[in-house]
């Protein structure tokens, strides 16, 4: 993990310079990573897609507040989360459909689809705050602080949502409940 | 919920589903931002220490400006040493402390620690009202208006934001480089910041010297900073920025 975002500042460090390809590189090892945080908060490929663009054109835009050593990825985490915020603020709901269900070996396709189905609707039963805290440490696997940062809250609060948040998914999951 | 295989499946399996997912494949860069990156060309990137470095030096040139320009309270030779310097260190390491944690990240970090800014702001807003009401020394030269002409010294209110407003400013404009995670905190603390330089400009120059007056106005320069500098600090920042990733 350390290592990796060596890397990644390095090539933010060589992009703020004017090297492109540091930019694709640097596009090709983030990108994938916020498409999946953002397609589970979004449950829309197309529209996590579209907020994938508009995260790398504020970060092209603000790439002078770039601290050099710093890591880059949970500054774009934080982007990525504040450009869905504001997209839920024009959205009254966030639609419902699994364009981002992934593409399994056919001999397994259906039980898995379905498995992963089950899955999201949990995820999906979920509030927002709790939901984002959930996708940020348990699946895209970012520390209690680095989340508490990209959420903009204090590390003890997002303790808190993401432990309440595992509650609920407990809880929705309960026999019964669904 | 029941899973594919139609056993009822845990939080655990849940989670583990969701994490095993097939990994997105690669995702294209927009027309827009090749667009863009044609025309790449370095940027200076920030440099946090030497701004806020930067911000102090002209906090502190302001300071001096004023002090310059106008009379030191008239019985400032009457009063402790000891308390004259303390308090006025006090001020300025206000100042110093809250510019340092709104332009300094932690090392490795983008994020602003609003935090800890948030949280000497307030301390010190609190702090300041405290300390003054209790110690309050004066000499003969002072001034005591108590409560009976309390509203006559709000003037002084009204000096400590005039001074404030200048770093303010300057810090608002710094802002615009800064990382704008719970930007209304951070710029409540700008306010606070432009506060203390408020506050130490009316313990040099005010010779009211009654417990209400140095408490409840004079340390009320950091809480009146917040405001202010909570209403207008971010219409400044955001000036520049559109579209940015502001709260």
């Amino acid at each position: 993990m350390h290592g990796h975002m060596t890397d990644c500042a390095e090539l933010m460090a060589a992009y703020c310079d004017g090297d492109v390809r540091a930019f694709r590189t640097l596009h090709g090892v983030v990108a994938p990573k916020l498409q999946g945080y953002l397609s589970k908060l979004t449950r829309d490929h197309a529209l996590a897609a579209d907020l994938v663009q508009a995260t790398f054109m504020k970060v092209h835009k603000s790439r002078h507040q770039y601290i050099r050593g710093a890591d880059p990825v949970a500054w774009m985490f934080s982007i990525a989360h504040h450009a869905f915020i504001d997209e839920t603020r024009k959205r009254t709901t966030v639609p419902l459909d699994d364009h981002d269900l992934p593409t399994p070996a056919p001999v397994e396709q259906v039980d898995q689809t379905e498995t992963i189905e089950a899955a999201l609707a949990a995820l999906d039963q979920l509030s927002a705050t709790h939901r984002q805290a959930v996708v940020l440490i348990k699946l895209e696997g970012r520390s209690v602080a680095e989340a508490a940062e990209i959420v903009g809250i204090s590390p003890g609060a997002m303790r808190v949502r993401v432990h309440r948040g595992y509650e609920a998914l407990r809880a929705a999951l309960r026999p019964g409940a669904a | 919920v029941i899973g594919g295989s139609g056993n009822q499946l845990d939080s655990d399996q849940v989670l583990e589903t969701l994490r095993d997912r097939a990994p997105t494949g690669a995702v294209p860069i927009s027309a827009a931002l090749e667009e863009e990156l044609a025309r790449l060309a370095p940027v200076r990137t920030r440099e946090p220490r030497r701004e806020a470095m930067l911000f102090v030096a002209i906090g502190v040139a302001w300071i001096a400006l004023v002090l310059l320009g106008m009379r030191f309270r008239r019985d400032l030779h009457e009063l402790p040493f000891a308390w004259l310097v303390g308090v006025a260190f006090a001020w300025l390491a206000g100042f110093i402390a809250i510019v340092w944690s709104v332009f300094v990240p932690r090392r490795g970090s983008m994020f602003p620690r609003w935090k800890a800014a948030a949280v000497i702001a307030v301390a010190a807003s609190i702090g300041f009202v405290v300390l003054g009401l209790v110690v309050h020394p004066s000499g003969p030269s002072s001034k005591h208006y108590g409560w009976a002409n309390f509203a006559k010294g709000l003037g002084c209110l009204a000096i400590g934001q005039v001074v404030a407003l200048l770093p303010i400013i300057v810090g608002a404009r710094r802002l615009r480089r800064v990382h704008l995670a719970n930007a209304r905190w951070l710029a409540a603390a700008v306010g606070a910041a432009g506060g203390c330089l408020g506050g130490l400009v009316l313990h040099l120059f005010c010779p009211i010297a009654d417990a209400q007056h140095t408490g409840l106005v004079h340390g009320a320069a950091i809480g009146v900073g917040m405001a202010v500098g909570s209403l207008i600090a971010l219409r400044i920042a955001h000036r520049e920025v559109r579209g940015g990733t502001r709260r």
